[in-house]
């Protein structure tokens, strides 16, 4: 039997309401606007086919996520495409050729940057490092210190893009490794507070790289039930992101998930569940406005 | 393409920072969000099939190789199940061919495992990948007896974990989740005895919630968990067995 979409989608928990394309007005005022698409995937866990058999039998896929990916590209001018980590484990893509493929699809499908989750150490830091040389976008985080690794120089804190008169700060933070990944995998990597460093982060692409944009790739997780730091916990703790895209909990996000930051100003965060079960999508719409200016003062040097 | 349009964001309007001076500046007006489900309905990209299909070739024929015969569905179940029993006793099993020091049992957590049953019939090589996708060894941790209490506790706790033969819990069925007795090969829990169990490093370095088991004394044997199924699984095909497992009471509920 056929599913509709939005029963498929009432069925994986994300109560979705259906709004007819044209619902805003923007043409009213399309001039002064301008608009930047995200696309985003997280956990993909080596789910190069679709699901064989299980719950979600039949879904997910890199050739079609490429598919659409390229589609939405020639729809629209200014995309981002970006993955927040667990790009590998999973399937035995990944036992096999330990990412190869994966970063192979990824570099195919153009992603501009991925963060780095924690079971992308499952191969040891030498399969990472492997991939992140063949890799043509750049991994990024921003709480991990590499500087004892042979990772060090291949993960960046942040990357900057420019789509038209818009400048997007992207930058990366990743969940505590010990405890999580066996220690012989992921060595000296040292795990810094990532709030702290979220912080310093977002100031610097706002204050410094005057990024009217700045987006974290989160592998914190959404949310515990214990006070460990999370995206609703980053989202209320700090200033300056506009955007979080989360991983690490495999939720699939139900309703508009707008919070206040740290200074009562909203953000969105965005999770897609897993496995590219589904492709997530945030159109940024930005107008052109002479009554605002640019975030202002000084902030620390990041990387 | 559909479009779900999952929600309109409000209008954010951000004021101006400093009363003088403010030049054109573009500001977040609007967001929106949709979630495209990559279901049958999606189309794929051929370019991007053609690279997959070499590496798809490589890993169907090593995959697809049977490594032996299932004699009955292996389910996993809480607190005990055939699937759990087959998973400890095989590791066990393969472990003592690594390592020639004593093990006195095996452990496994129950959401390490990754299936929900293994079907009777053949098995190939994918399913105990499927079963094991991860990449974790063998290793066997030395407890006190007070610790090793403590981890029986965590496993019961926890619903039940897969553990090896020999190993009988006996569980409140007031509380489901005390204690009340614990046998390892015929003799009684001894609190003043050190342990030799057989786990993974995931669950050793403190992993689903085993944060007591971190930093104590082990040795890895540096054999993957999921080499040791295969492993187990060859040898009793060599051997001219099939795979079986029985209920045994290993984690269950007194009177």
């Amino acid at each position: 039997m056929q599913v509709s979409r939005r029963n498929f989608l009432k069925s994986l928990g994300a109560g979705t309401t259906l709004l007819a394309a044209g619902a805003f007005p923007f043409e009213a005022f399309a001039k002064d606007h301008f608009k930047v698409t995200i696309l985003h995937t997280n956990d993909v866990h080596s789910r190069i086919e679709p699901f064989a058999r299980g719950k979600y039998k039949g879904l997910g896929g890199a050739a079609r996520r490429a598919a659409l990916i390229k589609k939405i590209r020639q729809e629209e001018t200014h995309v981002l495409l970006l993955d927040a980590g667990d790009i590998f484990q999973g399937t035995p893509y990944f036992n096999f050729f330990e990412g190869e493929l994966d970063f192979k699809l990824m570099n195919a499908m153009a992603y501009d940057a991925a963060t780095i989750g924690n079971h992308d150490f499952d191969a040891g830091m030498e399969a990472l490092k492997k991939q992140a040389k063949a890799a043509k976008f750049p991994l990024l985080n921003t709480n991990y210190d590499f500087a004892n690794t042979m990772m060090d120089g291949f993960v960046k804190p942040y990357q900057t893009f420019q789509k038209g008169p818009i400048k997007v700060g992207v930058f990366g933070v990743g969940v505590e490794l010990d405890g999580l990944v066996p220690a012989n995998l992921f060595g000296k990597t040292k795990y810094n507070d990532p709030i702290q460093a979220a912080q310093k982060t977002a100031d610097y692409l706002k204050k410094e790289e005057d990024c009217q944009l700045v987006i974290c790739l989160s592998h914190l997780g959404y949310e515990y039930e214990t006070d460990k730091v999370s995206d609703k916990v980053l989202a209320a703790k700090t200033t300056g992101i506009d955007l979080i895209i989360g991983g690490h909990t495999h939720t699939f996000l139900e309703t508009p998930t707008t919070f206040e930051n740290a200074e009562g100003k909203p953000l969105v965060i965005n999770q897609v569940g897993w496995a590219g079960i589904m492709l997530g999508r945030v159109d940024f719409y930005f107008r052109k406005d002479r009554k605002s200016k640019k975030a202002v003062g000084k902030a620390q040097k990041v990387g | 393409m559909i479009l779900l349009k999952k929600h309109l964001l409000n209008i954010l309007l951000l004021g101006c920072l400093v009363a003088a001076g403010c030049v054109p500046y573009y500001q977040i007006a609007k967001t929106e969000n949709t979630v495209y489900p990559m279901d049958s309905l999606a189309v794929s990209n051929t370019e991007v099939e053609a690279l997959v299909a070499p590496f798809k070739a490589q890993l169907d024929a090593e995959m697809n190789k049977v490594i032996g015969e299932v004699k009955q569905d292996l389910p996993k179940e809480k607190p005990e199940s055939l699937l759990g029993n087959f998973v400890a006793d095989a590791i066990l099993v393969a472990a003592k061919k690594h390592y020639d020091q004593p093990i006195d049992f095996a452990v496994s957590n129950y959401g390490g495992l990754r299936v929900p049953n293994i079907p009777a019939g053949p098995i190939t090589t994918g399913m105990i990948f499927e079963l094991m996708p991860f990449e974790n060894r063998l290793t066997v941790v030395h407890l006190d007896g007070k610790t090793t209490k403590q981890f029986f506790e965590h496993m019961v706790a926890k619903g039940g974990w897969p553990v090896s033969t020999g190993v009988q819990v006996k569980v409140s069925n007031v509380d489901s989740v005390s204690v009340q007795q614990i046998m390892i090969d015929d003799a009684i829990f001894n609190e003043k005895q050190t342990y030799h169990i057989l786990t993974s490093d995931y669950i050793a370095n403190g992993g689903d919630q085993c944060d007591f088991l971190k930093g104590k004394d082990r040795d890895d044997i540096g054999l993957l968990f999921r080499d040791a199924l295969i492993e187990y699984t060859k040898m009793q095909t060599a051997a001219g067995n099939s795979i079986d497992a029985a209920l045994e009471g290993r984690t269950y509920f007194g009177e």
